[in-house]
């Protein structure tokens, strides 16, 4: 197994040890690790990487995804891993560019060893086949239906989306029967829809909750 | 727990005053000592019948001991004897071993080297000083043994510990977060939603630790009991040679031979002949010893076991030079023929044992030393444990619930640890956390809303400081109210998204000015200009703040291609 030189990007210092004990294990240079933008594109500059392994969700200010498309104008060989809680990017927020090409997206709950983690970085690389269709947005809603669950989320009520969304409180309504269906969400009786809308919607971003 | 014996009357009159085992040391020591003195079994033919008969007079002293135990002695245990009664107990039992010898030789008409008077108040003597001696040696030994086991307890149950938790601690490092995930989901499915959801992955994770901790505790080995013992138990080899290698005699230890030699021998010699066979020999043991103990420390630790050895050699050797006094002297006595044997046992085997006798003591505080660091190191690592653990539960709590929310779960875990640990400070403690965190939030929620523009915009420039250069410009002569400022938060964010994720911008300028109760937003651009960009969410955040108030021009003017985004809120317009 070749050995590759590997750029962390992580804020959370304990995912961060942890991720890096995990690479190194399996063939994996950690050169440099970073908890912002900042600091991942400068460890970039300095050092000659194989590939970057990336957080989606860096804390307030640019995703995961800016900073790899920061990281790849710079170098365009560079491989891409975005490791994340998230089932899909459009989960953190709206309005994310694609995904860089050839870049890898891996849900950590789906990551069930570090030899796994290694797959991925040899995909990104080039180095493995890639599966057949890239996961990215397998949580099958379109980006409007996205949004309006990330509102529920945060807790907004009907008539909140609706002003935002510039819709009737009845199309809310609607577009949010349409979400549940396509989540498989049913509400037996007794039990609250928005909260199992919650639930599901905690589960896809990797927290506790979901059924 | 046993009081610890403190004064000598509670370790000569306690618990050990009259016992079994001290019986069983003190026997062959009698059996030995009558068999060397009594002329009457100096012979070969009377060896079995001495060795019986002895052991019989010395059951008689065991008996009259046994008598003491369950009467005078009785309450010893828990109220100490004086060390006299001790003493007179052992004098009256060794009287009663003299009068049986006495008895048996007159009854068999054997040669007796003194009358029964004389032998009773021998007797007494040597039994008033031999069973305190005794009693003292052994509660010296029960003491160690006690200790030893106490601290060997305390040791296996700190290094158990120091297993729970460095299994707690490693558990947690090797991925117990997902699992503790995995079983909260798990559990969040099976349970109807009831708004509590901390408290059932709360209860889950600890429940996940705990069983995990537990498994592998239980597959500890039991000997680690046995390994701590074992590390502090008392070796006689290593003890002689501690002895040996350092300073292998104890000149007291003679005192006694010296003590006693003179009043047997002066039951069957004059004085002065008595006084020639004791001394010489005494100072030539004294000579051999101190050469000795001045070479121990000198001499490598084989040389100077080599010369321990060669030492006894020489003591044995006294044996020869009482032969040769008795022979110049010429008495005619007939024990006469056992005081070469007498003086070999005498100074080359017990007065050698004084040495390694002072050396059990040091062993023993020695061991029980090593046991105590071996505690302390123990304690130490557990602190160190202890804490590892509470950061890696606030670092789960925080990777399952988020920074702040993460912080009191973790303090619900300790809460409840405490409560179920029965630990009142530890509670008051995490309770006491989890105001404070409380505070802070509301205290942070207060700071946000009176928070300064500027660093507002600092904060979301140096966020994306390394992507794309932002600066920041505030003309705000009125204080904005804590909706506005919101607002303007959200504009500003949503414009550098855009900029960025649309506009690949490399460069953006944000100028916020007031004006008449509104705020204008200026967010200029070097990127694409803002035709291609797809009108997405932030057009539609745009609208419900500022409707019919913001408008979005091109900036072709420059050479590189941009963008100019302004947005007038009125001072009314809120996010809702």
């Amino acid at each position: 197994m070749r050995r590759l030189k590997v750029l962390l990007v992580e804020d959370n210092d304990f995912t961060r040890s942890t991720v890096a004990a995990s690479l190194r294990q399996e063939e994996c240079q950690v050169v440099a690790s970073a908890s912002t933008a900042k600091e991942a594109v400068t460890a970039a500059s300095e050092h000659d990487i194989d590939c970057a392994v990336i957080d989606l969700h860096l804390g307030p200010g640019p995703t995961g995804i800016d900073v790899a498309h920061s990281l790849r104008k710079a170098d365009p060989d560079l491989g891409i891993v975005l490791l994340t809680s998230y089932a899909d990017p459009r989960l953190l927020s709206g309005g994310n560019r694609p995904l860089p090409p050839e870049s890898v997206y891996a849900v950590k709950n789906d990551v069930r060893s570090t030899g796994q983690l290694r797959e991925k970085i040899d995909m990104a690389i080039g180095e493995a086949d890639r599966p057949p269709a890239q996961s990215v947005g397998y949580v099958p809603l379109t980006d409007t239906q996205m949004e309006m669950l990330r509102m529920v989320a945060d807790g907004l009520t009907n008539v909140e989306i609706a002003k935002r969304r510039s819709v009737t409180e009845r199309a809310v309504e609607t577009a949010l029967a349409r979400i549940m269906r396509k989540l498989e969400i049913e509400a037996e009786s007794g039990e609250n829809s928005r909260v199992l809308l919650i639930q599901t919607y905690h589960q896809l971003i990797g927290g506790p909750g979901g059924r | 727990m046993v009081a610890e014996q403190t004064s000598l009357r509670d370790i000569i009159g306690g618990r050990w005053a009259v016992s079994w085992q001290g019986n069983l040391l003190l026997f062959p020591i009698s059996v030995l000592f009558i068999m060397f003195t009594e002329p009457a079994f100096a012979s070969v033919d009377h060896w079995v019948e001495g060795i019986l008969v002895s052991s019989v007079a010395y059951l008689a002293a065991v008996g009259i001991l046994s008598l003491a135990e369950v009467t005078v002695l009785r309450n010893r245990r828990t109220h100490p004897v004086p060390i006299w009664l001790v003493a007179l107990a052992g004098g009256v039992a060794w009287m009663a071993r003299s009068a049986v010898l006495k008895t048996y030789l007159d009854l068999q008409g054997l040669p007796s080297q003194a009358p029964l008077g004389q032998r009773l108040v021998y007797g007494f003597v040597l039994g008033a000083v031999m069973i305190p001696i005794t009693a003292w040696t052994m509660a010296a030994f029960a003491n160690f043994y006690q200790r030893r086991r106490q601290l060997v307890d305390e040791l296996v149950h700190e290094e158990l510990k120091t297993q729970h938790l460095a299994t707690y601690v490693e558990a947690m490092h090797q991925g117990i977060v997902d699992r503790v995930q995995r079983s909260v989901t798990r559990t969040a499915g099976s349970v109807r939603w009831s708004g509590k959801e901390d408290e059932t992955s709360l209860a889950e994770g600890i429940k996940a630790l705990d069983s995990v901790s537990q498994e592998a505790a239980r597959e500890l080995s039991a000997n680690l009991w046995q390994q701590a013992q074992r590390s502090a138990s008392l070796n006689p080899l290593l003890i002689i040679r501690s002895g040996a290698t350092t300073r292998p005699f104890n000149y007291w230890s003679i005192i006694p031979i010296f003590v006693f030699a003179i009043p047997v021998l002066l039951r069957v010699w004059p004085l002065g002949p008595t006084l020639v066979i004791v001394v010489v020999p005494t100072i030539y043991a004294l000579a051999v010893s101190i050469v000795a103990n001045y070479l121990a420390p000198r001499l490598s630790p084989n040389a100077a076991l080599a010369s321990y050895g060669v030492a006894v050699a020489l003591l044995l050797a006294s044996g020869l030079v009482v032969y040769g006094l008795v022979q110049v002297i010429e008495t005619g006595s007939a024990s006469a023929g056992s005081l070469p044997w007498l003086a070999a046992l005498a100074y080359g085997f017990i007065y050698p044992l004084g040495g390694p006798l002072t050396a059990i003591g040091t062993a023993q505080r020695e061991a029980l030393d090593r046991l105590r660091s071996s505690i302390s190191q123990q304690e130490i690592t557990n602190a160190a444990l202890q804490r590892e653990e509470q950061r890696i539960r606030r670092e789960i709590a925080t990777a399952l619930h988020g920074s702040w929310s993460g912080n009191l779960t973790a303090v619900s875990m300790r809460l409840q640890q405490a409560i179920d640990d029965g630990d009142k400070q530890a509670a008051n403690e995490a309770l006491f956390e989890a105001r404070r965190l409380i505070d802070i939030d509301i205290a942070s929620t207060a700071r946000r809303e009176s928070a300064d523009l500027e660093a507002i915009l600092t904060t979301l420039a140096t966020a994306w400081d390394g992507l794309v250069e932002i600066t920041t410009n505030v003309a705000v002569t009125e204080d904005l109210s804590a909706t506005l400022l919101a607002s303007v938060e959200d504009v500003v964010t949503e414009g550098i998204n855009n900029a960025v994720r649309h506009g690949d911008a490399s460069r953006i300028d944000v100028a916020v000015e007031s004006v008449d109760s509104s705020v204008t937003i200026t967010i200029t651009d070097n990127g694409m200009p803002s035709g291609p960009r797809v009108p997405g969410l932030g057009s539609k955040l745009f609208d419900s703040l500022a409707p019919d108030a913001w408008t979005r021009t091109s900036r072709t003017e420059k050479t590189d291609h941009g963008t100019v985004l302004t947005v007038r809120i009125r001072a009314a317009a809120t996010l809702n």
